[in-house]
């Protein structure tokens, strides 16, 4: 199994952290981690971009069928949904 | 009026005469819509048409730069072109009280440049989306919270193939959509949405960026296919991502080119010609869910007696509506459905009109979309 260094960090850049992981881990994997290591609201959706390619990362599919290579640093982004009221 | 934009004329790429030629659909005059149609207005554009069902309340004002203390009870829409024909009397403003859905005809999207998409709901930018990517309208959608924003563009008039709203959204979305309805797409009475605090700083860094994308894109430098700018304004980091257009989307995966699109009366069987002409086994999807019957199943007094019919909008009723009205008791099974085959609506529903903003089905290799009126409407 291909394993990738990647570095994963929210969009304020607060939290940062480089891990080794299967490159069959989806995308869906890194945001949970993401939500569940640093405790970020549960009330939000978050997607996932890779800043060196800046494309989105598809919570579906696996890193390594998304052209994930090592040495990326992959944000989580909070959907955002106000702007009315 | 040429004085008023003598500035703007030293900019090499600003093509002041050609804004004058444009029109902007602003849906939603909230914080962001407040900012944008701001925007717009002092950028000299020749037309803003704005949809907003909703009334001012006194704690919008701290984020909302058309509005004042006087407005307070006012219609958004309205008030905010009030205050924007303030600001460019040269420009044509239009405000229109009430939903977009409900409000915006094909004929009307059509009449956009670009279509601001500034709402604080999933469902709203799906809707808004779906018709923009269905007309091939560019639409360009916004988003806050306290401290970031994000602003992305998606130009379906330049490029038809590309991606839209809903092509990168994360599944977890539409789970959360979910979680307003029942099981059958009832709303449920208990829900309240989200509150989720936003600013004027972040309002008018999405109204600049929004703004700002709908300008430049007419640059011919300008980039193409859809992106989006995200910006935190504390830290003051930024990205920009393209956004690829996903063959399994929700959105994009019901559409097909090429594609006709055609007005009838929703009255079935009266004023559908096209209706003749098809086999009766053609399944016709409408734009919105439709609640067909009330059934009985598992009651043992009421569940003999034949299902009540009811075609209309299912989001015209809620789990309070599943209490029967014979036996007052038993919970009654909402059967709610988007999909009908041709045949099933002519032997069914005829005379009966078919709510929705729309229905398409395939025919000959093309999509054949139909706007549904109501009798001698536009
Ligand atoms: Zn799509």
């Amino acid at each position: 199994m291909t394993e990738i260094n990647i570095v994963i960090r929210t969009a304020d850049q607060t939290r940062k952290a480089e891990v080794t992981l299967p490159g069959s881990h989806t995308g869906a994997d890194v945001i949970q981690a993401a939500v569940d290591n640093w405790s970020l609201p549960r009330d939000t959706d978050y997607s996932l971009v890779n800043t060196r390619s800046a494309q989105p990362v598809q919570p579906a599919n696996s890193l390594e069928k998304q052209g994930v290579q090592n040495g990326d640093v992959l944000e989580v982004q909070p959907v955002l949904v106000a702007g009315l009221s | 009026m040429t004085d008023r934009y003598l500035r703007h004329n030293l900019i090499d790429w600003f093509d002041q005469d050609l804004l004058k030629t444009l029109s902007a659909l602003v849906v939603g005059a909230g914080a962001v819509g407040n900012e944008v149609i701001k925007n717009l207005c002092l950028l000299g554009i020749g037309t803003i048409r704005i949809v907003d069902f909703d009334t001012i309340e006194v704690h919008n004002l701290t984020r909302s730069v058309l509005f004042t203390e006087a407005d307070v009870g006012k219609n958004k829409a309205l008030a905010a072109a009030e205050a924007a024909a303030k600001l460019d009397p040269y420009c044509s403003i239009e405000a229109i009280s009430g939903d977009f859905w409900d409000k915006i005809s094909f004929a009307k999207l059509q009449e956009a440049s670009i279509v601001f998409c500034c709402v604080d709901n999933f469902e709203a930018r799906f809707r808004i989306n779906r018709m923009c990517s269905l007309l091939g309208v560019d639409l360009i959608n916004t988003g806050i919270d306290s401290r970031n924003v994000l602003a992305e563009i998606f130009p379906f008039a330049r490029d038809p193939d590309s991606a839209c709203f809903e092509c990168n959204l994360p599944p977890s979305t539409y789970q959360r959509v979910a979680e307003r309805y029942s099981c059958g797409w009832l709303q449920k009475v208990s829900f309240e949405a989200r509150k989720i605090p936003t600013t004027a700083i972040t309002a008018s860094f999405a109204g600049a960026m929004a703004t700002s994308l709908f300008l430049y894109s007419f640059r011919e430098d300008s980039e193409p296919g859809a992106r989006r700018l995200f910006y935190d304004t504390v830290t003051g980091s930024a990205s920009k991502v393209n956004l690829p257009m996903n063959p399994a989307c929700v959105c994009c995966s019901t559409q097909s080119a090429p594609r006709l699109l055609v007005r009838a009366q929703r009255v079935i069987g009266q004023d559908l010609p096209w209706l003749k002409s098809l086999p009766l086994d053609v399944t016709v999807t409408v734009s919105d869910p439709i609640l067909v019957t009330w059934e009985m199943p598992n009651c043992a007094v009421c569940s003999s007696t034949a299902p009540e019919c009811v075609l209309d909008l299912a989001s015209n009723y809620n789990e309070s509506h599943t209490i029967c009205t014979k036996c007052g008791l038993k919970q009654r099974l909402a059967v709610i459905r988007d999909q009908f085959s041709l045949g099933e609506l002519v032997e069914k529903f005829s005379g009966r009109p078919l709510p929705g903003k729309f229905l398409c089905f395939e025919g000959d290799g093309t999509q054949i979309v139909v706007e549904l009126q109501d009798g001698g409407s536009e």
